[in-house]
């Protein structure tokens, strides 16, 4: 698994729920001004966001309805407060209302001191609570400072005067939490109480899961990836999983001195190599650290009674002699079990 | 492999202690031998702190999916299977649909089994190695939230991982 508490994103790869939030943001903004308990509605609309970006819609359980616009509540809650929300599916509000009427779930909301619980629930025989518990005034922080950055400085690097605080990692967190623990279940347990047919069967898994296959792909496959889907393109660009890359595929580190911008030092070191793959005669391409486009190409310790067998492409070309036998066969050579020619360098 | 079965100690042992998995989504039980259900670290944590009753409910997974899971376990806590044995049975039991392998691999996560993880996540991203990025969002099931404009920007910038493809 990515050790998530060193992530580094690309700061330019938008996170697609920050561009949802702060687009929902502008909306509410003169809610937003009105009256005191910021946080609170800081909170509630950040956690809004997350489900309306899981395909959920609000609804009215008063007037069975579904919500229209951005209008969340008639009063926002200032100090101590509970409040809770309706969601339901486009889907269930098209089969139109049957005899139970519409299959809603809810999310309650409770704060407690410096912390909000939420608790998320079929509306009618909910048999599963989902449960997270929030750091109100730590979320409120960083989504603030997020927030400024993404409004006033817009496509530039997102580097903020805050930067060293990792905003965007705790923003993330923030999303995952919700996402996993509350917006995903819920759309499951609704999906099979609605009788729809469950969420697409990738964006079921939970994050971690998604980056665990991510880091499952070679690298030129995760950039394919990449033009999936904004959130698999958030997700694809994470350094550390670059870094990993960049080491899968050549072998070193020398090409990513700094350790950011991990995606495209990876993507340069490819047009590099394949550049000089097609450019120079396979004979010379040894001399000049030899493509391996691939894996590094391991090969077994050859018996050494024999030829050395060597396989595949610029050894099959070069000279028959038995490469780097002269070198090598020392009286201690057995205890090289492998020798790993792909990344010899000369 | 790794996990060095305690239970040959003695063969004329009384009897093997078994623990039954029931799936809560379609109520089948399966008994297995305590050592072949506790390569999950979540039944071991549950049987260690004396939660497990006799019959362990498994939430969120179907019986068909924890009959995959149990073949899993019982293969690798056999100490006779050589490393070979185990590779080809794993790739059997992940020879499966892309749904199949979405609920194996939730469910090698919910009962914590490292190595059933592993193959299952591999398996899933092999499945769209080498393929364009619309053949992954259709295997995928997955939404395209771009407009065109961004959908050729992002392509753009990854020009580099499309040579071959239209």
């Amino acid at each position: 698994m990515l050790m998530m508490m060193g992530l580094r994103w690309r700061p330019q790869s938008r996170f697609p729920f920050l561009r949802n939030l702060v687009s929902l943001g502008k909306c509410l903004k003169k809610e937003l001004g009105e009256g005191g308990g910021g946080n609170h509605k800081l909170l509630l609309i950040a956690v809004h966001a997350v489900l309306l970006e899981s395909s959920f819609v609000a609804f009215d359980s008063v007037t069975k309805m579904k919500v229209e616009g951005f209008h969340l509540l008639d009063e926002w809650p200032t100090s101590e407060f509970s409040v809770t929300l309706w969601y339901t599916l486009p889907e269930i509000i098209n089969q139109g209302v049957s005899e139970d009427g519409i299959e809603t779930v809810f999310l309650k909301f409770r704060s407690l001191g410096k912390y909000v619980n939420v608790n998320g629930s079929l509306a009618r025989n909910g048999c599963g609570v989902h449960r997270v518990c929030l750091d109100e005034d730590r979320l409120s922080f960083f989504l603030n400072i997020m927030w400024a950055n993404c409004d006033s400085i817009k496509e530039k690097n997102g580097k903020g005067s805050f930067s060293h605080l990792h905003p965007e990692k705790e923003v993330f967190e923030f999303w995952r939490t919700i996402k996993d623990s509350l917006a995903l279940p819920l759309l499951i347990d609704l999906c099979e109480k609605a009788g729809l047919p469950s969420p697409p069967c990738f964006m079921r898994l939970p994050i971690d899961l998604k980056l665990k296959i991510l880091e499952s792909l070679p690298g030129v496959d995760v950039a394919k990836v990449g033009c999936v889907c904004s959130e698999l393109r958030y997700l694809s660009s994470n350094d550390d999983l670059w870094n990993q890359k960049f080491v899968e595929q050549f072998g070193n580190v020398e090409g990513l001195a700094g350790g950011s911008h991990s995606k495209e030092k990876f993507a340069k070191s490819w047009e590099t190599r394949k550049r000089r793959r097609m450019a120079v005669p396979v004979r010379l391409g040894r001399l000049m650290g030899g493509p391996h486009i691939f894996a590094p190409r391991i090969i077994r310790d050859p018996d050494p009674l024999r030829e050395p067998r060597i396989i595949g492409g610029d050894y099959d070309l070069g000279p028959a002699f038995p490469l780097g036998r002269s070198v090598r066969a020392s009286p201690r050579r057995h205890v090289i079990p492998y020798c790993n020619l792909g990344i010899r360098r000369h | 492999m790794a996990s060095a079965p305690e239970n040959e100690k003695n063969a004329s042992a009384p009897e093997k202690k078994t623990l039954t998995l029931k799936s809560m989504i379609n109520n089948e039980e399966f008994v297995v031998d305590e050592h072949v259900a506790l390569q999950s670290v979540t039944i071991k944590n549950m049987v260690d702190s004396d939660c497990a009753g006799d019959v362990i409910p498994v939430p969120t997974i179907s019986g068909e999916i924890l009959a995959l899971v149990i073949e899993y376990c019982k293969n690798h806590a056999n100490p006779s299977a050589s490393e070979d044995d185990l590779k080809k049975a794993d790739a059997g039991i992940v020879a499966k649909d892309i749904y199949t392998l979405i609920d194996l691999v939730l469910a090698a996560n919910f009962l914590d089994i490292k190595g059933l993880l592993e193959v299952t996540s591999q398996k899933i991203a092999d499945s769209i190695k080498d393929l364009p990025h619309q053949d992954v969002r259709e295997i995928f099931g997955v939404e395209n939230d771009y407009t065109p404009e961004e959908e050729a920007a992002v392509r753009a910038e990854h020009d580099w991982a499309f040579e071959g493809f239209p």
